[in-house]
């Protein structure tokens, strides 16, 4: 989506800075997941119908139903966007992003737009996800009480890494409060 | 308040795209909107002028004979006469040449001749040539003058003259074919002026008339009904003065011969009684002859006519094509600014909780939608007026000598457009913002709630729904989710294939006109009139002259007469040609009767004539009616109508000797000889043309194909302004198509950012939208088709003029060209799009809240 000023990207051993349009479009389609903070589904279509949207341009995706099950949204199959809660947008987000079957799961601020309660499902979700697949989620977000869920820390402030630790006892998000 | 209009400046420059296409629409609209509303009054205006210039004279009295200076006196007297001027004019040959010419006695008050270089003649040897011989000759040249047989004019004291000017005269304004003439192929090739003392006699043979109760210029409703009343009020008059002189003349000879019988009876006899009846009979059916004919100048200036006929022909177009031009701009117009006011919801909630007036934030809108109607007025109207009247009146130039075409700036359209436009760019985004200004600054600042997604009817057809990929099922579902806008794209479309449809449509209609009149109804090329009365001798002469041109595929006996007609509605007589065939069974190999529906064979009858379809359609007749004729001798006839004939270019009357009798009450006389050509090239036909004026008892000659050049002259009018459609029409489409797209891109920008992000590859992206454009495209086109058939039928009832009927079927090329044109434009829209989506800011997009 956006491309690096100076360094490398460089993920699977790959350096992807220097990719072209069509190879990032490529990349992107087959390796990397979106969560946005504003779910951006695609208005028209259904929820199933969305989650759908991602796993038909990718080889062998998951299969859209299973995926929405997995996300608890089993019996919200047909409804569209407009019909749904935030949290429920968000959760069809998600299963959009993994039923293309992402090496990468990229969040940006996942629960920025949530309540409470709404947000930490959201974050079982993916943390779910991250350790039942032994795939990389990377949640980006301001809240810092999150923290001790991660893996792996990195914490960014005015452009500089200002701490990168590994967590090695990452806590269940149902112990977490903020 | 600087900051705000900074605001207002910076969305002119953010939206340019936008501002110039809908700028771009408006200045279409009233491009063709004013230039089609003005040109037919600029070419009207320009001729009056010309005709001002002149002093072109409102009615003429034509006598066959001569004018007496008794009947001279009282057409003088006669109602509303403001000027009479007597003159004269008379047929020849130049020598050397076979160029037929028309020389008129010099006028000092009507219809005069304007010099363009030289001078007028004075002397009886001088003479002025028409300005369009002007490269053929140069002053101080001589030409001599010839009558048909190659003798000198007897009406003339001298046969060669010397060429002393250049002029122009309004009697004669086309190039070619300036009337008919006895001399050379029919047709009056060139004219030129003398003094009056070039003639041998000073007795005139036309009045030029002025009245004193005219107003309105030339060609306005109000001059050519009152000329027209004025004209039918002095008929009766007219007639009676040339009944009176006619008996003056017959019982003065009638004495004459009687005082003879004495000297007679003692020479002859018996047989004087004889003698004297004979000579009786002569002296009458010569006198009998004799006659005037008052005409207006839509009948005796064929040029004044035709003239008049191509710029209604404009004011025709000029109904119905701005019109559709204008609701698709509109619609167009609307949509994008409605769009926008939409668009600004947030920003003018911003503005009004900071404490801005209404108006103030309101401004945006108003300036923005005042400087496109400003600008694109601006434009279409100096286009409207400069450049479509002057590439229409060139085409038209080609076949009129009418110079100086002004193109006065039509105040009254210019301000009809304006308000137009302003009402459609500034009240609608007014009244969106306006409706939106009602809520509270605080909810307005909120998003609007998305439109819901929503199941379509299709759905619930499953078999169907399932079979769709999953690309099509977003489009459909897009297509009725943006109900408003996929109207629109269709009506938009719709308006443009329609159009482009017409336009194509209205040159193949024309040219179709020419083929299927020479083709399937006339297969005559010439009729030879001769004079009946002349001598025995002569006629055989005649008679002998054909029979021997070798090249004469075969010939028939018909009886031929010029007639008029006119309904009170009409402003100029229609000239019809009445025609009474010899043999009625061979008459079918000259010209094809029959039903214009049908195509079965009409027979003649015995109760009644033959019309021809367009001469009905003008009258508002069919058969069982009866419509009113008028011969050149000012009679009237009423005829019962048999049938109704095809027929395309020119008015026709076909009868059978029966009911000829039956309705003139004396026997028919043949006077004519229609000749079908083995080499029926216009040089042949000119030719043997040439050949028969030169007999004695010829009166003239009329060719089949007259009536083909002047439908080819407006046709050649007309494609002029059609490509101007065309292109307009084009443009216009595109316009439409890209602000639609635009809107549907803009619009949607967070929808094709996601898919994008999702990773789909460009030209998924773009036909993930341009699939929707592309099916309202062809679905515009197919309403198109319809609508443009309508159009075109709608167009060419009224298009032709009064004396041509065009052939309304509309060829399938006509439609795969507008069909293919439309698509070709759609998907260079596309293209400019998926430029457009490819620059697009998906993280902007996707992280913004809207």
């Amino acid at each position: 989506m956006d491309s690096n000023s100076e360094g490398q990207v460089i993920v699977n051993g790959r350096d992807i800075s220097n990719y072209n349009d069509k190879q990032m479009t490529t990349y992107r389609r087959k390796g990397v997941g979106f969560v946005f903070q504003f779910y951006n589904l695609i208005p028209n279509l259904t929820a199933l119908e969305n989650v759908e949207l991602a796993e038909q341009i990718v080889p062998n995706g998951l299969d859209p139903i299973g995926t929405m099950h997995s996300v608890g949204l089993g019996d919200r199959l047909n409804n569209f966007p407009a019909e749904l809660s935030g949290g429920e947008q968000q959760r069809v987000s998600i299963a959009r992003a993994i039923a293309k079957k992402p090496d990468l799961l990229l969040c940006d601020e996942p629960t920025g737009a949530l309540d409470y309660k709404t947000g930490k499902n959201i974050l079982q979700l993916l943390q779910n996800f991250c350790h039942s697949t032994r795939k990389n989620v990377i949640i980006v977000t301001h809240n810092g009480m999150i923290k001790p869920m991660a893996d792996h820390i990195i914490e960014i402030g005015d452009g500089k890494v200002k701490l990168d630790q590994i967590n090695p006892n990452p806590t269940p998000v149902e112990y977490i409060e903020w | 308040m600087k900051t705000l209009n900074k605001n207002i400046f910076r969305e002119f420059k953010f939206s340019i795209a936008r501002f110039v296409s809908i700028t771009t629409l408006l200045s279409l609209g009233v491009f063709i909107l004013i230039g089609l509303k003005v040109t037919g009054n600029d070419m009207r205006s320009t001729a009056s002028h010309y005709y001002e210039s002149h002093k072109m004279a409102d009615a003429v009295v034509k006598s066959n004979a001569d004018i007496s200076v008794s009947n001279q006196k009282k057409l003088k007297n006669l109602d509303h006469v403001k000027t009479i001027e007597f003159t004269k004019s008379l047929d020849g040959l130049i020598a050397g040449s076979n160029t037929s010419i028309r020389v008129q006695a010099k006028t000092s008050q009507l219809s005069t001749y304007q010099v363009t270089s030289g001078k007028l003649p004075k002397r009886s040897n001088e003479i002025a040539l028409s300005k369009t011989e002007h490269g053929k000759y140069k002053i101080g040249d001589y030409i001599s003058l010839k009558n048909k047989s190659n003798k000198n004019i007897s009406g003339f004291k001298n046969s060669k003259y010397k060429i002393v000017g250049f002029v122009t005269s309004s009697d004669y304004l086309l190039k070619q074919n300036l009337g008919t003439t006895s001399v050379g192929t029919g047709q009056i090739d060139t004219y030129a002026v003398v003094s009056k003392s070039a003639f041998t006699s000073d007795t005139p043979t036309t009045a030029l008339i002025n009245y004193d109760n005219l107003k309105g210029s030339s060609y306005s409703d109000r001059y050519e009904k009152q000329v027209e009343q004025n004209v039918a009020n002095s008929e009766s008059k007219i007639q009676k003065l040339v009944e009176n002189r006619k008996q003056k003349i017959i019982d003065k000879s009638y004495t004459k011969i009687d005082t003879q019988l004495p000297i007679l009876q003692k020479m002859y006899g018996d047989k004087a009684t004889l003698i004297i009846t004979k000579e009786k009979t002569r002296v009458s059916t010569k006198t009998n002859a004799l006659k005037y004919q008052i005409q207006s100048r839509n009948d005796y200036n064929a040029g004044y006519n035709q003239f008049g006929e191509d710029a209604k022909r404009i004011d025709v177009l000029s109904n119905t094509f701005p019109i559709i031009f204008f609701a698709v701009a509109i619609l167009v117009v609307l949509l994008t600014m409605s769009r926008m006011g939409e668009e600004k919801r947030i920003e003018l909630g911003t503005l009004r909780a900071l404490g801005y007036t209404k108006y103030d934030t309101m401004k945006v809108f108003l300036s923005y939608g005042l400087l496109a109607s400003i600008i694109g007025t601006s434009i279409g109207a100096w286009f409207g007026t400069t450049f479509l009247p002057k590439k229409i009146f060139a085409a038209y130039a080609a076949n009129f000598v009418i110079p100086n075409f002004q193109t006065p700036v039509s105040w009254k359209w210019i301000i009809i457009s304006l308000v137009i436009t302003i009402i459609c760019t500034v009240l609608p985004a007014v009244y969106v913002a306006g409706s939106s200004l009602k809520e509270k600054p605080a909810t307005l600042m909120l998003p609007k709630p998305p439109k819901t997604g929503s199941k379509i009817l299709l759905e619930r057809i499953p078999f169907i729904w399932e079979k769709l990929s999953f690309n099509y099922k977003v489009t459909l579902r897009n297509l009725f989710r943006y109900k408003f806008k996929s109207c629109m794209t269709i009506i938009g479309v719709m308006g443009c294939t329609a159009l482009l449809i017409t336009g194509f449509g209205i040159k193949d209609s024309l040219n179709n006109i020419v083929t299927t009149q020479y083709k399937d109804i006339i297969h005559y090329d010439l009729i030879g009139m001769y004079n009946p009365t002349d001598t025995t001798k002569n006629i055989d002469a005649y008679k002998n002259r054909i029979s021997g041109i070798k090249r004469i595929n075969s010939k028939t006996t018909i009886y031929y007469e010029n007639v008029t007609s006119k309904t009170s509605a009409m402003n100029n007589n229609q000239q019809i040609s009445l025609i009474v065939p010899k043999d009625k069974n061979q008459f079918s190999k000259y010209v094809t009767l029959r039903d214009p529906n049908t195509h079965n064979k009409i027979r003649l009858s015995s109760d009644g004539v033959v019309i021809t379809q367009k001469l009905a359609k003008i009258m508002h007749v069919s058969v069982g009616d009866k419509i009113t004729i008028k011969t050149s001798t000012g009679q009237k006839h009423r005829l019962r109508i048999s049938a109704i004939t095809e027929m395309y270019a020119g008015h026709n009357i076909y009868m059978n000797a029966n009911y000829y009798q039956k309705i003139f009450n004396e026997s028919l006389t043949y006077n004519s000889i229609m000749m079908k050509l083995n080499n029926r090239s216009g040089k042949n036909i000119d030719n043997i043309s040439r050949q028969l004026t030169k007999q004695h008892a010829s009166v003239t000659v009329v060719q089949s194909d007259d009536a083909k050049e002047t439908i080819n002259n407006i046709l050649n009018g007309l494609n002029n302004l059609v490509l101007i459609i065309i292109v307009a029409a084009s443009l216009l489409a595109f316009v439409v198509l890209f602000t639609l797209t635009n809107i549907n891109v803009s619009e949607r920008i967070r929808e094709l950012s996601t898919i994008k992000v999702l990773g789909f590859y460009p030209m998924e992206v773009v036909m993930y939208i341009y699939r929707e454009t592309f099916i309202l495209t062809l679905l515009g086109i197919i309403f198109g088709f319809a609508g443009g058939s309508w159009l075109h039928n709608y167009i060419m009832q009224t298009l032709p003029p009064e004396t041509a009927m065009a052939d309304m079927t509309l060829f399938w090329t006509n439609f795969t060209l507008s069909g293919i044109m439309t698509v070709a434009f759609s998907i260079i829209v596309m293209i400019f799009m998926a430029r457009k989506i490819s620059k697009v800011d998906m993280l902007g997009a996707l992280k913004s809240v809207d």
